[in-house]
Formats: structure tokens, C-alpha cells, sequence
């Protein structure tokens, strides 16, 4: 058990350390919190694996991530600028499909607040893959997407804000099952009115809006029941409806766009000039910052060969406004993802704009990765009755001079032995604790 | 006491005197010394105590194991949703209702779950809050919210009245159970076509570490009394239907039956010899048949040359073994496998 806990932790150990190379300061957050800070702007599927629970009138949640408690904090801490804030935790959500049923696991991360543009999303990508290098994981893939270009690119076709929102998060179903699928889907959801819908003649044929209206709502005036809407809040939606099937001619040119997009899952040195043949003219300054971000990626030395550039990744939470990004291993395991959410800390209640950008990884992901020689070197003493006070105290004198030592009361041929007279013994050769400086610099040198 | 084994009963409600009718139907009449008495007995089956308990305690008792029987509605059980609750018999043939979900019929804009989602959706653009659900099925709500892609809601519990939930404006729609749909209706609510979470009826139910445990003077116990109520549930389905058929040749006639799945019987027709008054010989059939199959039958003997028929219910069908109890053993093996 005690061997577990250490190999688990030691990645994120390594991780901690590696960020704060970085200057990424180490932030603490409650692993309980409102309900309502996770949901702000929580992925239809993170919702559903949300553990919440009720508490005093307060809906709580167990956190599932660390980035909006972050944005939480950076608003009304009342900070500014420029901030490099990085964790590790716990964290949980209900993953029924995994094997293990796992609910928790350890996640270690950062976020950049306050710094715009390509070399901000470069610093947090690089951050992420020289931490996994860190880890003796070379032979990771990363494969990064836009969810700010893909909206860009939506934009052409004047959709409703929850018809161009439906239309991201059925990204995979269109990769998966085309084009029909979807709009089977769209159809299904938001449908034309139906003949069975009650007042079908007011929202059929020539009928202007106003016209329409004024009908709907003397038509639900007679109602005592509203639950929370009003007579013109249901007047309205049904209209909208209507609108939204009228709209069903872009929602196809739309999907056809993305179908293409879709299709688009390219080595990053050839995807770019695929790319740039889809995008309209008023989107290729995003084109262009998300390819420099790329390039600069290369000053820190890694590898572009390695990187995929898949236009339509969606990543689970409904913050990410810009590039977004996974990181696989060669096995295509997931070990962690990121990207930009300029608009999170506005839904915070931060008054003016506060670029965003930031990463977590999953250690348990990480399992089975062999972490490099340890940095500490650790030492067991023998504990006995006879030499306990000795033992205590070469125990102690290592731990001072920075090494790890644990007492143990089983002998091993690289136990630290002391006797009653001050004597160590330790592989075949005797030290005294009066005079521990050949012990310490044999130790290190270990 | 290890011989003896305790069955809850629902006290008051819409299950409790149809729970004592099917008992007293299955031959198993409930006596209650004293109406203000939490307990009774079964005289047919002296080794079972009857408790009685609101509905919901009885799926609590049972679960916690302080009792090894019940019968509640198949709701409660699911809303549990334990692994110590065995559901012996899912359907004892009373009870029915459903677990609906029903908007105010003012939205007249909202048809089905899909256009509910959308709704949810406005109630957070536009109202900067969640859809709110009052509902007494916390678990099944969720579940089946989630099921349909509804994310963003909160749910009200609330004890008795949910309906009136969204008159008096602490929630926006409801789920709950309904029998017919009238108290909906009254309360001016509409339940969604694809809206229904389960279909629920009486279920009888065990806990499974009691049952697991049991003495084999328990477990005679309880196979009487599976038995008996097997037996009830059996005979409501089937009719006893009598016939007279002209012809000689009882292998044919039999065959003719065997033909037809609707006069197969359980296991073929009895066939006995008749002479009418002119000396003409004939059968008379006897068959047991499903009740829904009554006309279809008769209709089938009179195309072999069936003449009167006449059809009785039955009040108990022993088949050759208690569904119920075959059906118990395999849930308890398959426990023990694990």
C-alpha cells in the first residue's frame, strides 16, 4: 500500500517541480464547492457525472476539475495581470463506463491567466509535454483542435446560438454515423410543428410574427398553470421553433462544412495549408496565431512530427473558446488536455476581458509510466531494541543533510546498521556518528 | 424467531386493501385482531407475522433486512435501486400506475422530451436558473432526465401535492405517478408522450441476505406461499372452457386442438365420450385456456364441429412448479456465484 502511494505520487512530485520551473505557483482549492461554479459553463456530459449533493439550502458538487475554481479565485481574489498558477488533486466524477468505476482520480495541471496569443498557448501545450518528458513519456502525440476558428467558420452561416452550440457537441455522432445522422437528430430535437401541436394553424402557412403571437397568446391566456413561464415566454419559443426549421437549409451547408473539417485529421506540417483553403477571409487570423502557436512550440524543443492537428476536437467542457488540445501516448491512451477559455472568467463576473489558457493530466493515466531515477536517494536504518537511540539519530542526521531514511526492523544487505558505541555499518564498511561526513558523501554518491 | 419469517404490508394508501384482496384471493386472507394494530396473521400459513407499514417503509424494511418479505410498488423499488433488494415477483397484477413526466398544459410549445431540453436551456439564458422538476423520484428522475440529454435542472423534492407544484409556482413541471391521469389533469398538467419513466404495479419483494440465510423451515414457508400466489396469478389469466364436439375419432379431434395454439391447453385437451339423445356419438373437451384467448377458442371449436361451450374462471392454476420460487432460487445461486 505504502509502495503504491509513493509511486503514485511521485509523478505529480516531478510535475510540481517541473511547473515551478516555469514560475506556475501552486494553488490549493476546496475539493468541495457550489454546484453552480462547476455547471457555469459545464459540458452537457460532465453535468451527468457530476456528484452533487445538498447541504444547509446550498447544492454542492465534489470538484471534477480545477480551472473553474481557478477562474473563481483569479476574479474575486481580486487579482490582475498576468498569473502562472498550477495544482494537483483529487478529482471526481462518475465514470460508469470505466472498468475500475473508478470515481476519483489525481489530476495536476495549470492555468495561465492574463496573457494573450500564440506564445501564451504555446508556453501551456510546452508546459504539458515537457512535464510528460519529465516522466520519461517521449513518445507522446498531441493533437490539437479550434474551437474559436470552428465557430469563426460557423459564423457565415447565421445559425441561432443553440443551433451552431448543437451542431459542436454532435461533432463525434457526425464523425461517427454523417451528415443524415445528425440532421435526423437536429430534426428530432427541435422538429418542425407538428399538425398534433395544439395551435398548429397560427404557426402555419403566410402568418406574420406579430400576427402569430398575438394568437399564441390568446390562446394560452386561458391557463392557471405556467410553472415559471409566462404567456409570451411560450408565444415566443414557439416562434422561435419556426424560425429555427427555417434555418434548416444552412444547418445543412453547415454540416457539410464540418463534415469536411472533420475529415481534416492531418500530420500539423501539411494540415495548415488544408486548412487555410476552408477558411473564410475573416477567420484567417485565428488560422494564422493558432499555426504560429504550433511553430513556437518547436523552441522547446519538441518535436512537430509528433503533433496532429484534428480541426474538429471538442473537448467536454462548454468554456474552451480557442484552441484546444489532448495529449495521447503512443497507444493512444488519454493522458490529459487543455486549452483556451478567454470567456470563463467573464461568466465569473470578471468586469473586463481575461485571456485564459490552461491544462490538467490524469495521473492514474499515467500509471504505468516509469518515472526516472529518483532525485532523493532513500535509505532504510535498522531499528532494534538495543540501538533504537541510534538508529533515531542517524535517522534523523540523513534527513537533515537531505536524504530519505525510514527506519525498519528487518535487515536488508543495504540496511544502515548502528551500534551502542555510535558505529555504522553500511555495505561492508564502518562509519561513526560522531563523524558522519564519509557516511553523508557515500550515501549521496549512493 | 429463525422459523418464522415476517411479510410487511402496506398500511394505508392506494396499494393497501388491494394488497388484502390478493391475499385473500391467493388463499391467503390477512387477519387483523385490531385495526389500530401494526400486526396481523396469515391462519392458511401460521409461520408468517404480517407487519404492517406505510409503503415506503416496507421497501425500507425489507432493504435494511429487519423484515424478509413485502409488497410494495415496483417504484419504490427502483427508486432504491439496491443490490439487498430481490424482486421476487414483479408483477402481482395490481396496483398499475406510471411514473410520469408532465409540463403545464399551457406549454402548449412543448411535445416531447426534446422540446423540454430546450426549454431547460431557455430557463438558463433567459431566467439565469434551472428547469425545476418536484418530484419524490429523485434517482429515477435523474436518470431518466440525463437519458433524454437534460442536464441543466434542479430537483424539488416535495412530500404529497407534487401536482399543485407548478400552480403554486416552486416548480416548473412535475414527475410522478399517476393511475389515470385525472389528478393531472385537474391540476392542469400534460404528461409528455415520450415522458413515461416505468411502468409500476405491486411486486412482491425479499431481502437477499435473509433469503440467503434462511432455515429450511423458512424456506417451506416461503415456497407455500410463492406457490399459493403463483397459483392465483395463473388462474386470473386462464378460463376453464368445456365443449362438445361431434365425431368419432378422438385421436383427430385431438390432434385438430393440438394444431391450434389457442386450444393446446396447458398440456393437450381432455377428451371424454358423449351419446346425444339420438344415440350420436361425440366428445366433450375440457381445456384450460388463456383468458384473453376465450373467443378465438370457442370460435376454433366450432370450426372442428364444436357445438355448446361453456367457459368458468379459475381461481388457482398450479403449474408444475412456482415460477416464482424457480425464478427466486436462480437470483439467490447467482448470488452465491458472485
Amino acid at each position: 500500500m505504502t509502495t503504491q502511494f509513493l509511486e503514485r505520487n511521485r509523478p505529480a512530485d516531478i510535475l510540481r517541480d517541473h511547473m515551478a520551473g516555469y514560475g506556475y505557483e501552486v494553488l490549493e482549492t476546496s475539493v468541495v464547492d457550489d454546484a453552480s461554479l462547476f455547471l457555469t459553463r459545464a459540458g452537457d456530459r460532465i453535468v451527468s457525472r457530476l456528484y452533487t449533493f445538498g447541504r444547509g439550502g446550498r447544492e454542492l458538487a465534489l470538484r471534477p476539475e480545477f480551472t473553474s475554481q481557478a477562474a473563481h479565485h483569479y476574479v474575486h481574489g481580486n487579482f490582475s495581470g498576468v498569473q502562472r498558477w498550477q495544482f494537483s488533486g483529487q478529482v471526481f466524477e462518475e465514470s460508469p463506463q470505466s472498468a475500475s468505476r473508478a470515481c476519483q482520480q489525481m489530476s495536476v495541471g495549470a492555468e495561465l491567466f492574463g496573457l494573450n496569443g500564440p506564445a501564451a498557448d504555446a508556453e501551456i501545450m510546452a508546459l504539458a509535454l515537457t512535464g510528460l518528458q519529465a516522466l520519461n513519456v517521449n513518445n507522446w502525440r498531441l493533437v490539437v483542435g479550434h474551437i474559436g476558428l470552428m465557430r469563426q467558420m460557423l459564423a457565415q452561416f447565421a445559425l441561432d446560438e443553440r443551433t451552431e452550440r448543437f451542431l459542436i457537441s454532435n461533432l463525434r455522432n457526425l464523425r461517427q454515423h454523417g451528415i443524415d445522422h445528425v440532421l435526423q437528430q437536429f430534426r428530432a430535437q427541435w422538429g418542425e410543428v407538428s399538425e398534433e401541436t395544439p395551435f398548429a394553424p397560427q404557426l402555419s402557412g403566410n402568418i406574420g410574427d406579430e400576427t402569430a403571437l398575438a394568437g399564441l397568446l390568446r390562446a394560452t391566456l386561458h391557463g392557471t398553470a405556467m410553472g415559471g413561464r409566462e404567456h409570451r415566454d411560450i408565444a415566443r419559443r414557439l416562434l422561435r421553433k419556426r424560425q429555427r426549421m427555417s434555418e434548416l437549409g444552412q444547418v445543412v451547408e453547415a454540416l457539410h462544412m464540418l463534415d469536411r473539417l472533420c475529415q481534416l485529421s492531418q500530420p500539423a506540417s501539411v494540415a495548415f495549408t488544408s486548412l487555410a483553403g476552408l477558411t473564410p477571409t475573416e477567420a484567417r487570423p485565428v488560422l494564422h496565431n493558432w499555426e504560429e502557436s504550433l511553430a513556437l512550440l518547436g523552441s522547446y524543443g519538441l518535436s512537430l512530427e509528433q503533433i496532429v492537428i484534428q480541426p474538429d476536437l471538442a473537448r467536454n467542457w462548454d468554456y474552451y473558446s480557442g484552441m484546444v488540445f489532448e495529449l495521447h501516448d503512443s497507444e493512444s491512451r488519454h493522458l490529459g488536455g487543455g486549452g483556451r477559455y478567454d470567456d470563463l472568467l467573464n461568466f465569473m463576473g470578471a468586469s473586463n476581458p481575461v485571456p485564459a489558457v490552461g491544462f490538467a493530466c490524469w495521473l492514474e493515466a499515467l500509471g504505468t509510466v516509469q518515472p526516472g531515477p529518483r532525485a532523493v536517494n532513500s535509505f532504510t536504518v535498522l531499528l532494534d531494541e538495543n540501538n533504537s537511540v541510534a538508529a533515531i539519530r542517524l535517522a534523523q542526521l540523513l534527513r537533515f543533510n537531505g536524504l530519505i531514511a525510514q527506519l525498519a526492523d528487518v535487515r536488508q544487505a543495504d540496511t544502515l546498521v548502528t551500534d551502542r558505541e555510535g558505529r555504522i555499518r553500511w555495505c561492508d564498511r564502518v562509519y561513526s556518528l560522531d563523524d558522519p561526513q564519509g557516511l553523508l558523501e557515500a550515501l549521496r554518491n549512493a | 424467531m429463525p422459523e418464522r419469517i415476517t411479510l410487511a404490508l402496506p398500511s394505508k394508501g392506494v396499494l393497501a386493501d388491494p394488497t388484502l384482496d390478493f391475499l385473500r384471493d391467493c388463499g391467503l386472507a390477512v387477519h387483523k385482531p385490531n385495526p389500530r394494530q401494526y400486526t396481523g396473521s396469515i391462519r392458511a400459513l401460521p409461520g408468517i407475522d404480517v407487519l404492517f407499514q406505510r409503503v415506503k417503509d416496507v421497501v425500507a424494511k425489507v432493504e435494511a433486512g429487519t423484515v424478509e418479505l413485502g409488497i410494495a410498488g415496483h417504484d419504490l423499488v427502483c427508486e432504491l435501486e439496491s443490490d439487498d433488494l430481490l424482486v421476487i415477483n414483479e408483477r402481482l397484477g395490481f396496483g398499475h400506475c406510471q411514473l410520469q413526466l408532465a409540463v403545464p398544459t399551457t406549454w402548449v410549445d412543448v411535445q416531447g422530451m426534446a422540446d423540454l431540453v430546450d426549454v431547460a436551456l431557455d430557463f438558463r439564458q433567459y431566467r439565469h436558473r434551472n428547469l425545476r422538476v418536484a418530484t419524490n423520484f429523485s434517482h429515477l428522475a435523474r436518470q431518466f432526465l440525463n437519458a433524454n440529454g437534460l442536464h441543466h435542472f434542479s430537483l424539488v423534492q416535495a412530500e404529497g401535492a407534487i401536482e399543485a407544484a407548478p400552480t403554486l409556482g416552486y416548480a416548473d413541471c412535475v414527475i410522478d405517478l399517476s393511475q389515470t391521469g385525472t389528478t393531472l389533469r385537474e391540476n392542469h398538467l400534460r404528461p409528455l408522450p415520450d415522458g413515461t419513466l416505468l411502468e409500476s404495479q405491486a411486486t412482491l419483494i425479499g431481502n437477499r441476505r435473509c433469503l440467503q440465510a434462511m432455515e429450511p423451515v423458512q424456506g417451506k414457508l416461503l415456497r407455500t406461499l410463492l406457490e399459493l400466489m403463483d397459483a392465483a396469478l395463473q388462474g386470473r389469466e386462464r378460463y376453464l372452457l368445456s365443449a362438445n364436439l361431434a365425431g368419432t375419432d378422438p385421436e383427430r379431434l385431438a390432434r385438430q386442438m393440438m394444431e391450434n395454439p389457442v386450444t393446446r391447453g396447458l398440456e393437450g385437451p381432455t377428451l371424454a365420450p358423449t351419446w346425444n339423445e339420438d344415440g350420436q356419438q361425440g366428445y366433450a373437451v375440457t381445456l384450460v385456456i388463456s383468458a384473453d384467448q376465450l373467443l378465438p377458442a370457442v370460435q376454433y371449436l366450432r370450426s372442428i364441429g364444436g357445438r355448446q361451450a361453456s367457459a368458468r374462471p379459475l381461481r388457482h392454476v398450479f403449474l408444475e412448479d412456482s415460477p416464482s420460487w424457480l425464478r427466486l432460487q436462480q437470483l439467490l445461486g447467482h448470488c452465491r456465484q458472485n
